[in-house]
Parts: C-alpha cells; structure tokens; sequence
C-alpha cells in the first residue's frame, strides 16, 4: 500500500503504519508520527469529523492522490452527508486556505495558536483563527464565494460575516412600501369607485324626485301619492338593506327600539338611527343638496317655487362623501382669511427670532464663564452681545404688535375665534419664555462694568434693565420696517459713492492747485459724511457690518 | 467776482452733462456715460454788456438716474440757481422736471432761488418736426405760470447754451445788486459788490 493512500472511511480506517513509515497527511502531506494524530488533524483541520459521523457505515475508499478535490468525490457519498453547516454534498474549495505553522496568530485576536486543534480556517477568506473568531455562519458556493441564494452554510470569520452585501447591524429589512402603495391605491381606487356609485345614486334620485314633483301637480291626491311614488323610486335606485335583521345602527352601533327607530340611507342602503346626538342620519333637503353638489350632471333644474321642500335622508359617511371633500377642495381654493395671514407673520418672525436666540445665548454662556474667571468681556463681544440683544428686542417688539394687531382682528366664526384664543396663549407663552434670557443680561453686563463693586451690582442691573424697558419703547416709537431699512440703506449707499467721488475729485483738484475747488468740494464732503453718520445713526444695527 | 451756485436737476438722459460740457468746455460728446453721483465743475463768464462784472458758476451737475434722486437735495439745498432740464423729444421729461419744480418750491425756502427750465435738443427738433413731443408754448405756459425763466437749447450745436447761463448770471447779478441795494439803502446804480471770499484761483495768487 502506498503510503501516499489513505483511507478516511469512519471507524476503519486503516493505515499500514506497522510498516513504520512516515505517515503523512493525504490532504497537505504534513507529516505525523501515529494514526490518531492524523486522524485528528482531518478532523480538525480538513473538516473531515462531520463526515465520519454521517459516514460510520458507509467504507469508501477515497481517492487521495493529491488532495482532496471536492469535485473529484463521489456524488453518491457525498449525499449522505447530513452535517448542521456542510448540508449539501461537495466541499467547499480549500486552495485559498492559509496554512498552519505553529505560532501562527488569531488573525482577530493575534493570540498564538500552537496546536492544530485550535485552529479555524475561515471557509471564505482563507485566513487563520482561533475557534471563537471563526464562530459565524454564512453561506458560500463551492467557489467560496458568498450565494445567498443557494449557498450552503459554513463557518467564517467575523469580517468576512461583516463584509458580505447586505449586511446591515440593524438585523433584516423589508422593503414593504410597495405593497403599502399597491394596497393604498387600491384601497383609493375603490373609495373612488363608491364615490362615483354614491353621487350616481344621488343624481338619479334627485333628478326622479323633481321629474315626479313636476308630474304630480297640485291637486290634493297627487300630494298624497307623490310621497309613495318617491319612496319607491328610492327603492329602485338603491337596494334598502333588510332592516329586521339589522339589530343596531350602522354607525353608532345604537340598538334599535321603539323609540329609536331604523331608516334607511337613500344612497347607500344602510339602516341607520335618528339620533340627533351621533347624526347619524339626517334629511337633507333636495335644494341644499344640489347646490352643494353643482358640478354633477343633473338633467332637471330645481322647481324655483319655494313650496318644494322634498328632502332625502342621508346617513353622516354618505353626506362626508359627498359633501366634505367638495368643500375641502372649495376651502384650500380660498384665500386664507386676515387672522391666518396675520398669524403667517407672526410663525415667520417667531422663527427669525428662534434662529437669533440660541446665537445669544452662546454668546451670553461665555460670558458667564469669563465673568466666573474674572475675565472682564472684551469690547468687541460686549458690542456684539449689544448688537443680538437689539435685534432681539426689535424683534420681540414687532411680536409683541403683531400679536395685538391679531388680537384685534373680529373673528369671522366660532373656529376663528377658538384659532385666536390658542394664537393669544400660544404667543404670550412665547414671549414670556423667549425673553428669560434677556433678562439675565443686565446681571452680566452690570457685573462687567463693575467687578469690583458687587454691591452695587443688583441696582447697576436693575437701571440697566429699566433702560432696556426704555429701549424697548422707543423700539416702539421708531421702529423702521422692512421698506424704509431698504430706502435707508440705499440712500446710505448713494452717498458713500458720492463721498468716495468728492475725495477723488478733491485730489484731482489739489494736483491741479485749484484749492478754490477743494474749498467747495471739501464743504460738500463734509455735508455729505454728515448725512452718512445721519442714515447710519437712523439704521442702528440695520446698517451695514 | 460774483459766486454763484448752480445745480443742474432733470430726468436722465436730457441732456444736463453735455449742456454743461457745452458750456464749461464748449465740447459734446455724441456718446457720454451717464453721470454717477453728482459731478462738479465751474466757469466764469463776464456779463454781457457788463464786461466789468464777471460772474463765477460753480456747477453741480447732479445725475438724473431714480437711485441718486436722495442726493440731489443736497446740492439744490442752498443752490443760487436751478437749471431744470428736460428733453423736447420726451413728453415724460417735461413732467420730470415739473416735479422737481415743483420740489425745489417746497424744500427750498429761499425766495431767491432762480429756476430755469430749459428744453434741450432742439437741435433734433430742427431736423424733424415730428419728433418734437414738447411744444415750445406749452413748455413757455408752465414756466409762465410758475415764474420760471425759459428757453431752449442744443447742447449739440451749442444753440442757446451761452444764452442761458448769460440770463441767468444777469437774473442773479441783479437780485444781488437789489439785494445790496435795499441794504445799503443806495439806489443811485452804484453797486458795492463785497466779494463772497478771497479767490485763491485769481491769477493774483502767488501758487499759479
């Protein structure tokens, strides 16, 4: 027997090795000295043990010339192999494995694996690891490339588990927006259908009414009759559901009684109650109905005597059907009125206000921690802080008057006023929470001013508030709006080019040494720096940086 | 010497620069940039049958673009004299200068204050009738009822240029004179004219 044969069939295996000669891996011609070590090593390091245990009655001689292809194995064999990972029946490719020295490393861990026992090949990338770094499944073709598919599971390492497309740490994810949209169109479209049925079964009815009423004369048996003919005529057009079987209303779910009588929707058939409560149902006169409903195709024209008072009784979900959506689209079409317009202002300012305020107090934090290392604020940041806080109150100023402006306004109906309550709460609240942090300032510049007396730190703060109440005044008194800024700013900007014009032509004139002229240009440019300093001081912080 | 001030006012493109091009430096220019901000410039010129009073213009020429119109008060505020321009080819312009016309009257409160409408480009007038929009009447009506003085000028061809800074040197000479004259309480035609300041522009100067 050739020493280079082995053979690997479970219990009977058997392996001349009386003839003392080097035993030798089949697989990578490492050599060992007794059997179990070999047997050991197939196990451990080749895969072989899963085999052994599916294989214990089967004793196949395996062809080991070189290596093990798993191609070259008998199909039939490889049937029985019934493993937990290695279900299906070749092996995986093994060419790329790294190989075994001793001392080789974890290549997670970098612990040092010196037996052979301890060592893992990950199934996918080849690489050494030590039992615990190569506990992960996934599922690789026999080119141990990643099938998710039809892949069979074998271990691998974490990086590679990692790596594989797909891999999300959030564990799996469906997609099901598709579905969503198919169910919610479809759920669309028939909502769409019975809309359509509705508003049919209405114009046939209305229509019919008006037909019999215009038929029906005056005479006192054609009132009598008209009442039955329309009721049969309701019966035609919808199919009235069985109402002794029909224990509850239809929508509030309220038992029927003696008192609590069962009707009938004339558009869609339910038996619903009366209840003036739950209105449930209601008898809707033609006339509203058709005015409401002006875009269907009605043939007859409402009779304009003022005797014709036919109503048809329509249950609350038909009437939202076929009224509420109507007057949703007639609604939004609508301008919005003067207090929602108001109160579009009042958010947009509110945001302004919202994206100044956490600027200010950023700034106003820092101070504070200079102000606990005895840092006296630099110049340029008090003048900063100045400038936050001016913008601030402006703003909260313009609130503060748009908020009454909107106050003011005579609410048009009962959710108009309800919409100006919140408005009022909502903006009070506003205010007296936005403007705490202006109310620490004084403590700080106060402070800043003087550090050496604390003592008269608090009254320091308390003039310095009152002067901002002052401000805040004459905020009020000269508060220049969007428009007039606009003008200012452009004027100002007119007359630093005439200013920046007058000094080139007063040098021009000095070269020329014509000092009348400079005389008379200098005068004007000092006029006009006058008025700069005037439209600056009237801008304030509007002006430009 | 007499020294006056003079601002030019109008819609833009009438005509003010190259009137007072003409004027300054007898020169037109087909193609002139728009004036930015407000330019200076100044000339003397000796009274017509007079020559022994010469009067000092000096000239500021305002720009007549929407964006300067915040300037112009600045310069007409304590202006002796105001040319208000139009263009006769441009009925718009007329009703231009009207307005600030009628500005000048209600910012300036100097009763002294000359005004002169002046219509420009006549000299397009002359060569085609039917681009006249402003007829002279009409222009002469207004300035009638207003009490301004009038005329009509070609800063192209230099028609009536002289003409006008000449009736208005004469126009502010005289004020001056009547001024003095109701100081002084001296009628007899004998003019003391105090100079407004010493001229270091005077060819008596040391720093020529």
């Amino acid at each position: 027997m050739n020493t280079s044969n082995a053979y690997i069939a479970g219990d009977q295996v058997d392996i001349p090795h009386s003839e003392n000669a080097q035993l030798n891996c089949p697989i990578c011609f490492k050599p060992f000295t007794t059997l179990a070590e070999l047997n050991e090593h197939l196990d451990q390091d080749h895969g072989f043990q899963n085999e052994i245990e599916s294989q214990n009655k089967t004793t196949e001689r395996i062809e080991t010339s070189q290596r093990v292809q798993p191609s070259k194995r008998n199909p039939r064999n490889a049937n029985n192999h019934n493993s937990k990972l290695e279900s299906s029946g070749k092996l995986i490719s093994n060419r790329h494995w790294k190989k075994f020295t001793p001392g080789s490393k974890c290549n997670d861990c970098k612990r040092q694996l010196k037996k052979t026992s301890e060592v893992r090949n990950c199934r996918k990338c080849g690489n050494i690891y030590c039992k615990r770094h190569c506990a992960n499944v996934i599922r690789l073709n026999m080119k141990a490339e990643y099938d998710p598919k039809n892949g069979t599971w074998y271990s691998c390492c974490h990086s590679c588990y990692e790596l594989r497309p797909g891999y999300n740490d959030f564990g799996g994810r469906v997609d099901l927006t598709d579905t969503f949209s198919n169910t919610r169109n479809k759920m669309n479209v028939d909502k769409e259908l019975r809309k359509l049925q509705i508003e049919n079964r209405l114009v046939r009815i209305i229509d019919g009414i008006i037909k019999l009423y215009i038929a029906a004369g005056d005479g006192v048996m054609a009132i009598m009759t008209l009442d039955y003919q329309i009721s049969n005529l309701e019966k035609s057009i919808t199919p009235w559901k069985d109402d002794t079987t029909a224990l509850n209303c239809n929508i509030c779910r309220t038992n029927f009684t003696i008192l609590q009588r069962r009707h009938h929707c004339r558009l869609c058939g339910s038996v619903v109650c009366d209840n003036k409560n739950t209105d449930c149902s209601n008898e809707i006169l033609v006339r509203f109905l058709r005015r409401i409903t002006a875009d269907l195709p009605y043939s007859e024209k409402v009779p304009t005597s003022s005797e014709f008072d036919k109503s048809i009784r329509i249950c609350s979900s038909c009437f939202d059907m076929v009224y509420t959506s109507r007057k949703f689209i007639v609604d939004v079409q609508s301008e919005p009125s003067a207090l929602i317009l108001k109160y579009y202002n009042l958010r947009s300012l509110s945001e302004v206000i919202d994206s100044i305020l956490p600027r200010f107090e950023e700034l106003l934090s820092n101070m504070e921690i200079a102000k606990e290392l005895n840092k006296p604020p630099n110049a340029t940041e008090i003048s900063e802080m100045s400038k936050f806080r001016e913008r601030l109150l402006r703003s909260f100023t313009s609130y503060n008057i748009l908020a009454k402006q909107l106050l003011a306004i005579t609410p048009a109906n009962i959710s108009e006023k309800r919409i100006q309550a919140s408005i009022q709460t909502v903006s009070s609240n506003y205010i007296a929470e936005k403007i705490l942090p202006m109310k620490n300032i004084p403590t700080i510049l106060g402070n800043s001013t003087s550090s050496n007396e604390s003592s008269t730190a608090t009254s320091l703060a308390d003039s310095e508030h009152s002067k901002i109440e002052v401000k805040k005044l004459s905020d009020l008194m000269n508060n220049l709006n969007v428009k007039e800024i606009k003008e200012y700013r452009e004027e100002l900007m007119v007359y630093k080019e005439q200013s920046f014009m007058l000094q080139s032509m007063i040098e021009k004139s000095k070269r020329q040494r014509n000092f009348d002229e400079v005389q008379i240009l200098s005068q004007n440019l000092q006029d006009i720096t006058t008025r700069i300093h005037d439209i600056q001081g009237k801008l304030g912080e509007q002006g430009f940086e | 010497m007499l020294q006056f001030k003079l601002v030019l006012l109008g819609d833009s493109s009438v005509g003010k620069s190259s009137i007072v091009n003409r004027f300054v430096k007898d020169s037109f220019d087909e193609f002139r940039e728009s004036t930015i901000g407000a330019a200076f410039l100044s000339q003397t010129i000796a009274l017509q049958g007079q020559p022994d009073v010469s009067v000092k213009f000096e000239i500021w020429d305002t720009a007549g673009q929407e964006r300067y119109k915040s300037l112009a008060p600045m310069y007409y505020r304590n202006a002796n004299a105001a040319l208000v321009v139009y263009d006769i080819t441009q009925a718009g312009s007329l009703e231009k200068a009207q307005a600030w016309v009628t500005e000048l009257k209600e910012k300036v409160d100097d009763d002294s204050l000359v005004i002169y409408l002046v219509g420009n480009k006549v000299d397009l007038a002359e060569a085609d009738q039917e681009v006249c929009a402003v007829p002279t009447p009409e222009a002469q009506q207004y300035a009638d009822d207003n009490g301004l003085l009038f005329g009509e000028v070609s800063a192209k061809t230099g028609q009536g240029v002289q003409d006008t800074f000449q009736a208005i040197g004469q126009k502010l000479y005289d004020l001056k004179k009547n001024e003095q004259g109701a100081l002084q309480g001296s009628t007899d035609g004998h003019v003391d004219i105090q100079l407004p300041r010493p001229s270091t522009n005077d060819s008596t100067g040391c720093c020529v």
